[in-house]
């Protein structure tokens, strides 16, 4: 039903009387967007000069045309952008001012189609009267019911590759998932993975059991983590659907103006509280999408209040679950839970290359159906095509070498600079790189118009300024450093490829290739040749090298435009040579130099870790090696003393020893384990579909506690540890980082009952020793010096 | 004493007795904190080395004890000459010296013209006494704070056994530990076996009935027992690490105490001093002075810091860690003055017949605004204390109290000036050194210098590795809250890039962590 067909254009309606009229008891048609139960049609309320108790949005009504600002949370805009896919009439009550009508009423103005939009919230949308864009939703026309017809474009060309790729970015509304709606955008960018179908599959299983216990879902996961498109997925899943579902896709919404966060948790989780306030029934099967922090400040808001009780238990079993407290809390009779944490869903990881291979497949320019396809065919016609690094760049990430290198960069990241991968994160990375950002100086922003405006036809008609802003924003230099000398916030992934350049690292055959092509380009024009002819794209009679990398070659013998007054041509040129070899894995020589090794090394040590599932079960080979050669070597080396060929660790006693400090051997196999990933036990199937590998080894050290000290063995523990077993001596600059390591150590001599204790007198360097040693008449300690 | 009505006091032999209910007050007050506040202060202390306090509040759990010297087992000079340090017949004639000088570096505290004996475990202060006379703090002080117990005028006699059973255990002793003790038995010529308890210390300072002497600041004792029972359960921490973390939660928390004390009394007096100056200014500023939570009290926050990041860096004299250091010197140096105004106060209102007992300044001002014969009384018998304890002093000195008094200013304020004239030189001595004894220098404290007479407010690595768990104690807190509670204890970072500062060194010290929330939010959790 359309709301249109029983309202009459140009009268006054006040909500109340809407309210009236259309049987709403919905609190939110106070509010400016609202869409009225069973209705195809959506109001706007929209007042041009605001109170002081309104939104200061700024609104009006010119003619036939409405300039309108949607909600500061910018939550239901698709409704406004895509009203018309959705079969939706958009209706507009207007008023110049709260006070104009009687009843606070609004003018009904009539029907109005979207016409374009920008910025975000809120979002500024143009819309214009429906009669006059001239479609069959004109008021007339639209009370016979007929669906609205989509107005003409407002350009015939193709859709613009650059707009495209817009919606890629973070800040893109593409990039949250509204309830109940996914966008076409959203859907191309969709890459299935088996969590989907393990939850799936673990409610059907709950449903066929029919169970009288009711089940939680908790999905859980930072911001990016794609909780809301899974869920979104989840209901669209066969099997899945049903009346003793309740799906709370956004914890951090209320229901209604009057409602708090805490409130609709309460009554929504209330199934699993120790006394239910709320009998249903049949028990529910529960899904909520919760971030880490919101757990804590849901159950944090509930301390002191008559529901702290009621859910002391849900607290402890999420926030076990959750790795929030050291408690292992055991399922309780009531219920069940499955507590899902996409932060260890890992991207990068799984059949045929995870997630991120699935982004870059969606990203192929050339697969049908693709996020680009069609934006990217209309490039062929484009005369501006050979200087287009866009759409040079999407062809590069075509290349199998590029992707894989690029997936072993984004592991140095994730591994190194503790970056934690999302697919929000991971689209607004790959709209970075390919596009070098959304800006080409403080004042222009990229656009496919821009583009065909500033680029020459001919790449040999190039400016060396123009030459210097292309291949700044080729992938391969721009994915280790902005474009622009004027540093733009590039995200925590580009930040920290940032620190993976191969420039910072490199070594002897990286400077001498560096240093050719600095002196002449020319050395340059195979290897950009080479990866032209990689980065081919089809071409009306075959494929062609990627002409814009073609024409580099080409322009390498132009040396002025390289060498130019400050050089900054010929050098982002010779830095491009080793970045290249990083990216493309060529000339192997380079590659090699700048390749980290001690990363892939720990990789594959995480990923055999990662398989090691009791502690009862024997260690993989290469945790055991790790164990011994690596970790207790390594403790020992940084922390111990060596006295008469033994190793001896510092003992503290309660008052600070300065002149004969006090040592201890101690038995470090015994005082430094390494135990299965805590997150493996119980819960393997559910980290299986996550494609979850640990980012640590969970190793202990015993200091005399009643419990050992956690510590864990990330990748720049591992790279210490690593150098310290090949001589390298650690400083105390080094142990900074890892200062619960140094904690945890500095105490092994408190370990145990030692029966020997050494002494060095710091002024003399002369040691003792106090030992109890067993004698025929009994056990006697005895005091020695030590000769060493 | 003289007005139109007829007099309230009536004065003889150096006391006034009230006409109305005939009790007696002695009117010259002879130096600072002569009229204890015992909810407020248990004893009346003076600085010096924290350790023996920390000696006494063992010695003071044990009943039956010896009273040997310490200098018959450490000797009388660094590296144990002239004590059995150096006499054990169980080791090799040429190496008893060096023995004796690793006993005297792993055991002996040396302080500034004394040394005595680290009490790592109950039987060493159970039989030895150390040398000279001794200032400070003894083992009332645990009592003192360990009481009142969850809201009960009881004593926490759990907590304070708990405590004591970390030295009286012998299991987790180390070789060398074990030796001295086998030392300093035969020494002492002892066998006994020495055990500490909290009802043995409870008896010998509060008698047999245990009786509580309250609390002016409950929220303070609490805190302390909640935080010194955070201690005491850490499972990861071995022996040393948990006696070393429970002396220090003892020092922060009893130097905290004193400044505590020191501000909100300062407040409290200025604003019923004002009150009492002018009947229409209010009183409510002042109730909150001790009457408010733990969070909106306003000490909260006073002690602005920085952190100490184990590098040298400059302090400038407009740091707010130099500028609150120097308002908190000014007030702590006032205290002992304004503890013995309140001893004084109290004694003067009860003889007038209320009951004082706990009365904080506003109770005693609400009380002589209640009633204008009280308020006259109590104005009267203050006045007369002051008088009284400037008579002995010089001309100018009686003159300036008397013309306060003729100027109609408030008795309260006019017993501070006078004991502060009698007492000015003893104001450092049992305020302001106490609390540099406590936790001036080294990582574990909280006040550093530059030069002979700078001070200032910095929190160190170790001493934020001990508040962090305190605060956060098994669960995780948002980094904000744990701001907040940082400031409940007094802490506030001492400008926007110092909280910058602070999460720096959290996250240096793996104690961030980050959750999305509604916004990016990173939270404090602690590995302990």
């Amino acid at each position: 039903m359309r709301s249109s067909e029983t309202l009459v254009a140009g009268e006054i309606y006040s909500r109340s009387q809407l309210r009236e009229q259309f049987g709403v008891a919905d609190a939110t048609i106070n509010t400016g967007i609202f869409q009225p139960p069973d209705h195809d049609s959506v109001w706007l309320f929209v007042t041009r000069e605001k109170e002081s108790d309104m939104t200061p949005h700024t609104d009006r009504l010119e003619g036939d045309t409405l300039y309108w600002q949607g909600q500061t949370a910018s939550r239901k805009d698709f409704l406004i952008v895509e009203h018309e896919e959705r079969g939706l009439e958009l209706l507009v009550f207007y008023r110049e001012s709260k006070r104009q009508y009687a009843d606070f009423g609004f003018r009904y103005e009539g029907p109005f189609v979207y016409r374009r939009h920008s910025g975000s919230h809120p979002t500024n949308f143009v819309l214009v009267r429906a009669r006059a864009f001239g479609t069959a939703a004109a008021a007339g026309e639209g009370r016979s019911g007929a669906r609205t017809e989509p107005p003409p474009p407002v350009s015939s060309a193709a859709p613009c590759l650059v707009d495209v790729l817009g919606g890629l970015q973070q800040s893109s509304q593409e990039s949250v998932v509204a309830q109940g709606a996914l966008t076409q955008l959203q859907q191309k960018m969709h890459v299935k993975d088996a969590i989907e179908d393990w939850i799936a599959e673990r409610i059907q299983g709950w449903r066929e059991s029919e169970g009288t216990r009711p089940l939680l879902v908790v999905l859980s996961g930072n911001a990016g983590d794609g909780k809301s498109d899974l869920i979104e997925r989840l209901r669209a899943h066969p099997g899945v659907q049903g009346a003793d579902l309740d799906v709370i896709a956004d914890a951090t919404h209320a229901e209604s103006p009057s409602q708090s966060q805490a409130d609709r948790l309460v009554r929504a989780l209330d199934p699993f509280a120790s006394v239910p306030r709320y009998p249903r029934d049949k028990a529910p099967c529960v899904v909520l999408a919760i971030n880490v922090g919101m757990v804590i400040a849901f159950f944090a808001s509930l301390e002191g209040t008559p529901d702290e009780p009621r859910f002391t238990e849900l607290q402890q079993v999420l926030h076990s679950r959750l790795g929030l407290s050291r408690e292992d809390v055991l399922q309780p009779d009531g219920w069940d839970a499955d507590v899902i944490n996409l932060d260890h869903r890992n991207v990068l990881a799984g059949t045929g290359g995870g997630i991120f291979a699935g982004m870059l497949e969606r990203l192929d320019p050339e697969a049908e159906g693709s996020i680009t396809y069609d934006a990217a065919r209309a490039c062929a016609s484009c005369a501006v095509r050979a200087s287009c690094w866009v759409r040079t760049n999407l062809s590069i990430l075509r290349v199998d070498a590029v992707r894989e290198s690029l997936r072993d960069l984004l592991w140095d990241v994730s591994l190194a600079e503790d970056v934690h991968l999302t697919p929000r994160n991971l689209w607004d990375f790959l709209y970075t790189a390919i596009t070098g950002g959304a800006k080409i100086d403080a004042s222009t922003f990229l656009s496919c118009d821009w583009m065909r405006e500033a680029l020459p036809t001919q790449p040999g008609a190039l400016t060396g300024e123009l030459l210097g802003v292309i291949h700044r924003r080729l992938l391969y230099q721009s994915i280790f450093e902005p474009p622009a000398e004027e540093a733009q916030a590039r995200g925590a992934i580009l930040d920290g490829l940032g620190s993976a350049d191969p420039i910072r690292f490199s070594g002897r055959a990286t400077h001498i290739a560096e240093g050719r092509v600095r002196a002449d380009p020319r050395e340059d024009e195979a290897e950009l040749g080479r990866l032209a002819s990689e980065a081919d794209e089809p071409f009306a009679d075959g494929r062609r090298p990627d002409p814009l990398l073609l024409a580099l070659a080409s322009l390498t013998y132009t040396l002025d435009m390289w060498r130019g007054d400050n050089d900054s041509n010929g050098r982002d040129l010779a830095c491009g040579v080793v970045r290249r070899a990083r990216v493309t894995a060529s000339p192997s020589a380079l590659y090699e130099e700048v390749s980290d090794m001690s990363t892939q090394e720990f990789r594959r040590l995480l990923e055999a870790y990662g398989e090691w599932r009791r502690p009862d079960e024997p260690a993989p080979t290469e945790v055991e090696d790790f164990w011994t050669n690596s970790l207790i070597q390594g403790v020992k080396a940084i922390f111990g003393l060596s006295v008469g060929g033994q190793t001896y660790f510092r003992l503290d006693t309660l008052s600070p020893t300065t002149r004969y400090p006090a040592y201890v051997q101690v038995d470090l196999p015994d005082q430094l384990r390494i135990d299965p990933d805590p997150l493996q036990d119980g819960r393997a199937s559910a980290l299986e579909a996550l494609n979850y590998v640990p980012r640590s080894l969970s190793a202990s050290v015993r200091s005399g506690g009643q419990e050992p000290w956690p510590v864990p063995v990330d990748l720049q523990l591992y790279r210490l540890l690593r150098k310290v077993v090949r001589g390298y001596s650690a400083s105390s600059v080094d142990l900074q980082a890892f200062f619960r390591l140094r904690y945890a150590c500095e105490r092994l001599g408190n370990a145990g009952a030692a029966e020997e204790i050494v002494f060095r007198a710091v002024a003399s360097g002369e040691t003792y020793r106090v030992r109890r040693e067993a004698r025929l008449t009994g056990t006697v300690t005895t005091f020695g010096a030590v000769a060493t | 004493m003289s007005s139109s009505h007829e007099p309230y006091w009536t004065i003889a032999d150096g006391y006034a007795t009230h006409t109305g209910t005939g009790r007696q007050i002695k009117l010259m007050q002879p130096g600072l904190l002569t009229q204890l506040p015992e909810d407020a202060m248990p004893a009346r202390p003076r600085g010096d080395q924290k350790e023996r306090t920390f000696n006494l509040l063992i010695r003071d759990g044990v009943n039956e004890r010896l009273s040997i010297k310490e200098k018959k087992l450490i000797g009388d000079a660094p590296g144990g000459a002239g004590g059995t340090f150096v006499r054990d017949e169980r080791i090799p004639e040429e190496l008893r010296d060096v023995f004796g000088a690793i006993l005297d570096d792993h055991y002996v505290i040396e302080g500034i013209k004394v040394r005595f004996l680290f009490p790592f475990h109950v039987a060493l202060p159970a039989m030895y006494e150390f040398h000279g006379r001794y200032k400070m703090f003894n083992g009332k002080i645990l009592a003192f704070l360990s009481q009142p117990n969850d809201g009960e005028a009881t004593f926490n006699t759990a907590l304070i056994q708990r405590f004591y059973n970390l030295f009286n255990e012998q299991q987790d002793l180390n070789l060398l530990d074990k030796e001295l003790l086998v030392l300093a038995r035969n020494t002492a010529e002892s066998d006994a076996i020495y055990e500490a308890s909290a009802t043995t210390l409870i008896t010998r300072h509060y008698g047999e009935e245990m009786q509580v002497p309250g609390a002016l600041l409950p929220l303070a004792h609490e805190r302390f027992q909640r935080d010194l029972e955070t201690i005491l359960t850490i499972p990861r921490l071995n022996r040393r690490d948990k006696i070393t973390s429970a002396i220090n939660v003892f020092y922060v928390h009893l130097a905290l105490y004193f400044q505590r004390l020191a501000w909100l009394l300062d407040e409290e007096l200025a604003h019923v001093v004002a009150a009492l100056t002018d009947r229409t200014v209010p009183l409510d500023r002042a109730s909150g002075c001790f009457g408010g939570d733990w969070g909106s009290s306003p000490f909260a926050g006073s002690i602005l810091f920085r952190v100490g990041t184990g590098r040298t860096m400059p302090v400038k004299l407009t740091d707010g860690a130099v500028t609150s250091y120097r308002e908190q010197n000014r007030r702590q140096l006032l205290m002992p003055a304004n503890l013995s105004v309140l001893g004084a106060a109290r004694e003067v209102m009860a003889a007038c017949g209320i009951d004082s007992s706990g009365a904080t300044f506003v109770d005693l001002a609400d009380a002589a605004r209640a009633n204008p014969a009280t308020g006259a009384a109590f104005e009267e018998g203050l006045n007369g204390m002051a008088t009284a304890t400037v008579e002995a002093l010089s001309g100018q000195d009686r003159a300036d109290i008397e013309r306060q008094i003729e100027a109609g200013a408030p008795g309260l304020s006019n017993l501070r000036e006078a004991l502060l004239k009698v007492g000015r030189t003893a104001l450092r001595r049992h305020g302001r050194d106490i609390v540099h004894g406590l936790v001036l220098r080294g990582g574990r404290g909280y006040i550093s210098r530059r030069g002979r007479s700078l001070f200032f407010f910095e929190v160190g690595q170790d001493l934020l590795l001990l508040l962090a768990k305190l605060i956060v104690r098994d669960s995780q807190v948002p980094f904000r809250r744990f701001v907040e509670e940082l400031r409940c204890y007094g802490f506030e970072p001492q400008s926007r890039a110092e909280l910058d500062q602070l999460a720096e060194t959290l996250r240096a010290l793996n104690l961030l962590e980050k959750h999305s929330d509604a916004g990016e939010a990173m939270y404090v959790k602690h590995f302990l």
